[in-house]
């Protein structure tokens, strides 16, 4: 008995072990290619626009996608956003409820597009401003054993960026332009250029920092916002240029010089540093003190020439006399 | 008698004939071969460089003349021989307005009207079948750099005159066809999409069965471990992107649908809150979520796990790693630690993190 009992609990184990080989726990890798990653228009109230927004399965198994939308608001001062839920929504900068979506759910097999229509009607009554919304693609995982386990989901987002025309206003300033420290040691010179938006629609501030040195003279030309990023509404954004010159000395001003806008409106900040390469003066001092010690501490003139000198004196001395 | 005389007679004029024809051959003019002439445009009215080529048949004696002839549509300008490459089988030969005395002195190359003139100095030769190069305007670089160039004629020119002829007093002759386009260049175009690529590793982790013993890291076969998984476990986050201003991954806990954290949903339903992942520890109920191993992004300060100014995960989404600008292949690990304290209600936890990659706008 006791031996049937232990065959059939050894026979359990191995039925176990059998059984964990055959169905092990599967990595499932998901992987999805978007394409545009972000998309302005510019619209009049009750015009509609079409648009194509691509999908790919990069994985290594079929996909089922499904198509969503959200909101969103510029959140931080890079470029980055925080998604809506719809009971969040600001209706003054809303776009979801304008977006429609023909193909809301797909499958996708390994390296297959699929281009999913969109359009974008702008309500006759829209209000007008910048308002913004993302479609996002997401490849459905598994839902969640037994056991204490982690969904992860992963979306990827196409931004939409859409100015609802009518009476906008375009207005920002410089928030802030200043330099990290007052005084450098040595390079890079950071620099931070704030540019808040105080308008209704997102603007592309760009332009460049130019700095002189004490003397007046232009030593170079930074630019700022190159990659013609986009300040929404109510929001500030910072660029970061740097500064690395092969060396520099003294005090330098800088003139920071921003357009922005339909118009081109100009905006002028200036800030002020100091660059002290302190490791490369004290050497040069250094050097300097070393030179005089060594200058007052060797004879120039040998003894044995001091003695001549002195006796070729005092003879002359005795002549003059006689 | 008389009828071998005669015989004689016959024979010996037509040997004397023979005899003159091979003794005298006059020099044979021929028709010159490999011709060729290569423009740097050949769109009409503009200037252009010439490399005209072609193989003698005779050779050129002191004294001799070489003629390129243009078509009168073709504009010569102020093309001297400053703007012109004289080469016999490679070798430059030097040149000037009119030629040389001597051996190696200057060749003379001159254009009146639309005739180009080089004339061989009264020494030198140039040994039949040579292969000649004349280069006329910027790409005469021998000497003093040529600076002036020959103006194409039109395409309607192309029907009255079209032909380039080449000879001289050497004997060779040969004709060139040219034929000027109204436009040489063709605009090529292309469009690279913008695109963002995103991998999620693994869609599903687990932490196994907790005790208050340890600190738990979610790993991809879902026991769980004591110990921070490797690099690219347990979910290796990749971004691919070609956009200037770079990409952002956020996350998002769904928690119990109020607040973020590990959830029971069964009776007694119980949530382990989310807290910042460098405060997770044994015998504590806490829930982190952190990135390690980061390459070609940075983590967030909220997500680095350093003790400095860490943060838990929230219902709302946050920047959880980004770039400034394009990215290839770049990653990051996204990893979940938790710990139990002894009154934790048993059962099984379950939780939902939505990882969203955009584009910086």
């Amino acid at each position: 008995m006791k031996r049937a009992i232990s065959i059939l609990s050894l026979s359990g184990l191995i039925a176990l072990f059998i059984c964990s080989l055959a169905f092990p726990i599967q990595a499932q890798e998901r992987t999805l290619t978007i394409s545009p990653l972000i998309v302005e228009e510019s619209l009049d109230p009750g015009q509609g626009i079409s648009g194509v927004f691509k999908v790919r399965n990069d994985s290594p198994s079929k996909v089922t996608v499904s198509i969503s939308l959200k909101d969103f608001l510029p959140k931080g001062e890079k470029g980055q956003q925080i998604f809506l839920s719809p009971e969040e929504n600001d209706t003054t900068w809303s776009l979801a409820d304008w977006i429609c979506i023909t193909t809301p759910s797909f499958n996708l097999e390994p390296k297959e597009t699929r281009e999913v229509n969109y359009t974008v009607q702008v309500p006759e009554n829209a209000e007008p401003g910048g308002h913004y919304a993302a479609i996002f693609a997401e490849a459905k995982g598994e839902k969640p054993e037994e056991g204490t386990v982690v969904l992860a989901r992963a979306k990827l987002g196409c931004l939409l960026l859409v100015t609802a025309r009518g009476d906008i206003i375009e207005r920002g300033n410089i928030e802030e332009f200043s330099t990290s420290k007052n005084i450098y040691s040595a390079p890079p010179v950071d620099f931070a250029v704030r540019f808040k938006n105080t308008g209704t629609v997102h603007v592309k501030p760009r332009g460049d920092i130019k700095i002189y040195s004490w003397t007046g003279r232009l030593q170079t030309s930074l630019p700022v916002n190159e990659k013609m990023g986009n300040v929404l509404p109510v929001s500030i954004r910072k660029f970061e240029p740097q500064w690395t010159p092969t060396f520099a000395l003294g005090k330098y001003k800088a003139t920071c010089d921003l357009v922005y806008g339909t118009e081109a409106k100009e905006l002028s900040a200036e800030t002020s540093f100091w660059l002290v390469p302190w490791s490369i003066i004290v050497i040069a001092a250094l050097v300097i003190i070393f030179i005089i010690i060594i200058a007052k501490t060797i004879d120039i003139v040998p003894q044995g020439a001091k003695r001549r000198l002195a006796e070729l004196e005092r003879r002359l001395r005795k002549k003059e006399r006689k | 008698m008389h009828k071998q005389g005669r015989k004689l007679i016959i024979i010996g004029v037509i040997l004397t004939l023979i005899a003159l024809f091979v003794a005298y051959q006059p020099a044979q003019a021929g028709y010159l071969t490999a011709m060729s002439d290569t423009m740097s445009r050949m769109k009409e009215s503009i200037a252009a460089d010439h490399t005209i080529k072609f193989t003698t048949v005779s050779a050129v004696d002191p004294g001799d003349t070489m003629t390129v002839i243009f078509p009168t549509g073709f504009t010569i300008g102020s093309v001297d021989h400053t703007d012109i490459d004289l080469e016999d089988d490679g070798t430059d030969l030097p040149l000037a307005a009119t030629p040389g005395t001597g051996a190696g002195s200057d060749l003379g190359a001159a254009f009146s009207g639309q005739t180009l003139t080089i004339t061989e100095n009264d020494t030198d030769s140039i040994a039949a079948g040579s292969v000649i190069t004349i280069e006329i305007g910027l790409n005469a670089t021998y000497g003093v750099a040529g600076d002036q160039q020959i103006t194409n004629q039109t395409v309607a020119q192309n029907n009255t005159d079209p032909v380039i002829v080449l000879g001289g007093t050497f004997g060779d002759d040969g004709k060139l066809a040219v034929e000027i386009l109204s436009d040489d260049q063709v605009a090529v175009t292309g469009d690279i999409d913008p695109t963002l690529t995103f991998t999620i590793s693994d869609t599903t982790i687990g932490f196994g069965t907790l005790t208050t013993a340890d600190i738990y890291y979610a790993t991809g076969d879902e026991n769980g471990a004591t110990v921070e998984p490797g690099a690219n476990l347990p979910v290796n986050l990749v971004v691919s992107t070609n956009a200037a201003s770079g990409a952002a991954i956020t996350v998002q806990d769904e928690g119990d649908g109020s607040a973020a954290g590990l959830y029971k949903a069964t009776t007694p339903t119980h949530r382990i809150d989310a807290v910042a992942s460098n405060t997770v520890a044994a015998g504590t109920e806490g829930y982190g979520v952190y990135g390690k191993g980061a390459s070609g992004l940075t983590i967030d300060e909220k997500f680095n796990d350093d003790g400095a100014a860490d943060g838990p995960i929230t219902r709302a989404a946050q920047t959880f790693a980004s770039s400034t600008g394009p990215v290839s292949s770049a990653d990051v690990d996204l990893t979940l630690k938790a710990g139990i304290s002894g009154i934790t209600p048993p059962g099984n936890y379950a939780d939902t993190i939505t990882v969203i990659c955009t584009g910086i706008f």
